[in-house]
């Protein structure tokens, strides 16, 4: 209560303030974010610098102009850096505004995805490339272990503090490898167990150099990873570090705060890996719009306004963001999201509530709501993943699943058109998990190999692997023993998890193979697959756009590539049901290291796609077919938002959209 | 009369203890722990996790020791300190969490239980005294609708009338413009406007019980002899049934406050959610299907200390309502 009566009364006085100082230009602004009243900023501020009355070399929000006028803001060139990022959206907006969403429960991550990832380097927006961002430009070295970033001169804080090459330091130091905070160390700036030697050359230039090369870097701080490299605001974060705060101090605020340790404290205050800023309305940010009414366990609804720091400009030199709020409803159930977007009361959202069996709804209320659907593409690698799990503690299945024959027979008893038309609406076609077309990673064999509904091939198949049909009916395995396995799922991945499931269990007892869908909690399956024991399991298919920012269909070195728990153990040097791959396996694993360690993008290119090519012979896993376009819905008057756009975790979509380029016309 | 309720405090408390080892054991037993279902909902959004991250989040919040070292920690730490412990999804203390909806929790509980007496107690009388009336078929059958028909299912049909025909969307306490601007009339109207269907569905369901204990207790009442002494003196008709018999009907309304509070307590989960109100509900749930332990042992804890409470409070009024019962 007391925050927003406070919140109100800064209100009136901007208000007074803005009819009384009408067009007269005030001596002293005061360079803070200018909401937020009373602000237990640590740091001093800037001495404050008279604003003259130049023609500005840029342009700005109306109501930063009359912060500008009432003294409360320094000039907007004065706040953009030297060099700021131009981007031109389709077409130059107008100021103003609200974006409205429905956040389900504690689900952060969507803020995160549609503003928190302004990182060093970005996707282009078709995903396809990396481009420089919070950096003005990058250098990687010819052999891929040294990087060099020189950041834009007189970037600046959401407080109106410098943001330099220092934070990033502190952070790479006190943070990633601070032992409380981080006991593993934080994990994507270590190369073969090393952390990355951070060097600061000056206040706007830093290099990292790697123990080996590492050209994958740059899309680790492309991808969300990267929020937490440049996210730190080291001035604000060392008040509740135990390396730079009083120590008294310190040990009070944790005792307020009804915590045990520093590390909860910091954690709390600023974020896991100090990056999310969803919750403290006095933490600086970089992003284009900063808290106003923050994320808390019991919060309604979350506020967030423009940052007027924010160092990105249109082709015409207007400052972005265009939308100057953005408000997020908090909900605790799906219907209760359908219910705003079919309401109208959504200007842009794809997340928690669109689902295929929701799309109907929505799509009938198109014209009820003012709103239309944009097509989403997916980042998936296939709709279902079928992990057979070659390392299965029983000696008699994982005999069975390492037979190539046997998963390419299990392949062509799939009818998958039949499962693309009764689960999938018809969308998509028969596929395997692959890289999708028009990715530098597609390959064809990988994609499309034993796709097509062969139940005789299949038959062929078995009997020529020496599965002979016993006694009751079902095939033995090749010396002759019962052969029956469990293929588990949840529906809490997706819902259609269990119909493909039970479809594909139907497929393959048509070919004479005793197998069971089972569906069971999402946690359940985790602690099964952990102890290795499960003989096969479906997933969703990750790794479509970029298979090496998620490799677990490819190679079996992920957490989650269930199709060879034991051999993924080796690799990771988990000590239990750990076990040494063959050659064959071993010279994948090693194709992907090299991928991982290339000196430079095109390198690791063409290694991926020779670990492509040894999976696409090694045929390890089965898929069903390639993912239809999601869908959002985007208000009609809400401009700028591309018609298809990526949707991934990596590629973090709406960002990769550029919303701070969005706005609301007629 | 002291004694007694010294005596139901102490055990209160044991009962407390009990509960808490059962909550405790219970959010245990379903497989995996908190660091599986965090791991599993970040890989569900495409993140990668590491396996040593799973690690290092099991040791930092003790997951990897025995069950009874886990609880002992906590309950040691709720009696020596008042401290619940931390939620590991919210990372704050969980004391820092709870209150405010537990505050609100109550609150509607209690408004529930008002409007339930509101509505079934002028209805149980008339039913009885007008038994067999086309008034008393109607309120029957409403009162069995209100039963069998989950009251989830009665909230999310009249938050689509309200879509559908009004073009409004009732979820939440307030509406979009109105939840962090500060207290006016036109925000408590808001409230208002958007509290009345929760707190409305919630008590139907609780009314068709009462409605016909109510009615059964005063049928009973009334056909013994003092009624028709009282008649005979010639009492005013509404004087002869509110006066004795509806008193001694009254029973019921009081010793069922106690079952009534949880009922409307676990009976408003699947209503917050659906409707979105920040009570203790969708937290409840949220953190059992996180297994984040300590938050969902807590609110446990807390709903049925207040349960228990409640018990304890109608008993104590029943006792003093009726004279006739004895305190043991």
């Amino acid at each position: 209560m007391k925050t927003s009566v406070v919140r109100f009364l800064a209100l009136l006085l901007a208000l007074a303030v803005l009819l009384s100082a009408c067009g007269q230009p005030t001596a002293t602004p005061v360079p803070t974010k200018p909401p937020a009243a009373g602000q237990p900023t640590a740091a001093p501020t800037k001495a404050p610098e008279p604003t003259k009355a130049p023609a500005s070399k840029y342009k700005e929000a109306p109501i930063l102009a009359d912060l500008v006028k009432a003294g409360k803001l320094p000039s907007v060139d004065q706040r953009l850096p030297a060099n700021p990022l131009v981007y031109a959206g389709a077409s130059v907006g107008t100021y103003g505004g609200n974006w409205r969403m429905g956040m389900r429960g504690s689900d952060y991550n969507m803020l995160f995805k549609t503003f928190g990832v302004d990182n060093l380097v970005t996707w282009t927006p078709d995903g396809k490339g990396i481009v420089p961002n919070l950096a003005e430009k990058y250098e990687v070295s010819a052999d891929g272990t040294e990087f060099t970033f020189y950041l834009r001169k007189g970037l600046k804080w959401s407080d109106g503090q410098p943001y330099t090459a220092a934070d990033i330091e502190w952070w790479w130091a006190e943070v990633a490898q601070n032992k409380d905070l981080e006991p593993a160390g934080f994990p994507s700036i270590q190369v073969k167990g090393e952390f990355g030697k951070f060097t600061k050359v000056d206040d706007y230039t830093f290099k990292v150099k790697f123990a080996a090369p590492y050209a994958y870097f740059l899309q680790q701080i492309a991808a969300p990873v990267g929020a937490y490299v440049s996210s730190c605001p080291a001035h604000f974060a060392k008040q509740y570090h135990v390396n730079f705060a009083d120590k008294a101090k310190l040990d009070q605020m944790v005792k307020d705060g009804g915590f045990k340790t520093w590390a909860e404290l910091f954690n709390a205050r600023l974020g896991a890996h100090c990056q999310s800023v969803w919750s403290d309305e006095n933490r600086p940010n970089i992003y284009a719009w900063v808290v106003d009414k923050g994320y808390s366990p019991n919060a309604t609804q979350l506020t967030f306004s423009r940052n007027p720091y924010y160092w990105k400009v249109d082709s015409a030199g207007n400052q972005y963001p265009y939308i100057d709020k953005i408000t997020v409803d908090v909900v605790q159930d799906v219907s209760a999201l359908v219910l705003k977007a079919t309401n109208g009361e959504i200007d842009y959202q794809a997340r928690s509530f669109n689902t295929d069996p929701n799309k109907p709804v929505l799509f009938d209320n198109q014209k009820k709501g003012d709103y239309r659907l944009v097509s989403l593409i997916k980042g998936q690698s296939n709709t279902v993943a079928i992990h057979f799990n070659m390392t299965s503690k029983d000696a008699v299945k994982r005999a069975v699943f390492q037979i190539k024959d046997f998963r390419i027979a299990m392949s062509y008893a799939i009818n998958r058109q039949e499962m693309i038309d009764t689960i999938f609406v018809s969308q998509g076609k028969a596929a395997q998990p692959a890289p999708l077309e028009g990715t530098a990673f597609y390959n064809k064999q990988l994609a499309t190999q034993y796709t097509e509904y062969d139940v005789k091939k299949a038959n062929e198949l078995l009997d020529k692997i020496g599965m002979k049909k016993g006694a009751d009916g079902w095939r033995t395995t090749p010396d002759g023993k019962p052969f029956a396995f469990i293929l588990e799922g949840t529906k809490e991945l997706s819902g259609y998890m269990a119909d493909a499931g039970n479809m594909l269990a139907k497929y393959w007892k048509a070919v004479g193979i005793n197998a069971e869908y089972k569906d069971e909690a999402r946690d359940l399956l985790y602690q099964r697959k952990d102890n290795n024991d499960t003989d096969a399991t479906l997933w969703g298919g990750e790794g479509g756009l970029n298979p090496l920012l998620d490799v677990r269909n490819f190679a079996p070195v992920h957490y989650e590539s269930n199709w060879a728990v034991a051999w993924k153990n080796w690799y990771t040097k988990t000590k239990e049901n750990a076990e040494e791959p063959p050659a064959n396996i071993k010279a994948l694993i090693q194709k992907y290291d090299d991928a991982l360690l290339a000196p430079s993008y095109d390198a690791q290119v063409k290694a991926v796609n020779e670990m492509l090519q040894m999976a696409a012979d090694l045929f390890p896993n089965i898929g069903i077919s390639t993912p239809a376009d999601g869908y959002g819905v985007a208000k009609n008057n809400l401009k700028n938002v591309p018609d298809r756009m990526i949707t991934d975790f990596t590629y973090t979509d709406p960002f990769i959209a550029r919303p701070y380029a969005w706005y609301f016309g007629k | 009369m002291l004694q007694y309720i010294l005596r139901r405090i102490l055990l209160m408390l044991v009962t407390l203890l009990l509960v808490s080892v059962v909550a405790f054991i219970i959010i245990q037993l379903p497989p995996g722990d908190f660091a599986t279902s965090y791991i599993s909902a970040l890989s569900a959004s495409g993140a990668t996790v590491q396996q040593e991250a799973l690690e290092a989040l099991r040791t930092q919040y003790g997951l990897d020791q025995p069950v009874l070292v886990q609880y002992g920690k906590w309950i040691w730490g709720i009696i020596t300190r008042g401290d619940f412990g931390i939620s590991f999804s919210y990372k704050l203390p969980v004391s820092s969490i709870i209150w405010e909806r537990v505050w609100l929790t109550v609150w509607i509980s209690l408004l529930c239980v008002l409007i339930t007496w509101l509505i079934s107690f002028p209805i149980g009388i008339y039913s009885a005294v007008k038994q067999y009336s086309p008034g008393d078929y109607l309120f029957t059958l409403l009162g069995f609708i209100g039963v069998s028909v989950p009251s989830f299912l009665v909230a999310l049909v009249v938050m689509y009338i309200a879509f559908k025909y009004f073009s409004v969307t009732i979820t939440g306490l307030f509406s979009s413009e109105f939840v962090n601007a500060p207290w006016s009339g036109a925000k408590v109207l808001d409230l208002l406007g958007h509290l009345w269907l929760p707190v409305l569905v919630l008590a139907l369901e609780g009314t068709a019980g009462l409605i016909r204990t109510m009615r059964a207790n005063l049928l009973d009442e009334l056909r013994k002899p003092y009624v028709v002494t009282a008649r005979a003196k010639g009492l005013p008709e509404w004087k002869v049934i509110l006066k004795y018999p509806v008193r001694l009907a009254l029973n019921p309304f009081v010793s069922t406050l106690g079952w009534l509070l949880p009922g409307l307590v676990s009976g408003s989960i699947i209503i917050s959610v659906v409707m979105s109100l920040p009570t203790t509900g969708p937290l409840l749930l949220s953190s059992l299907l996180s297994q984040d332990m300590y938050l969902a042992g807590t609110i446990i804890m807390l709903l049925s200390a207040l349960t228990i409470i409640g018990t304890l409070l109608s008993d104590i009024l029943l006792a003093w309502l009726d004279p006739r019962i004895r305190l043991q």
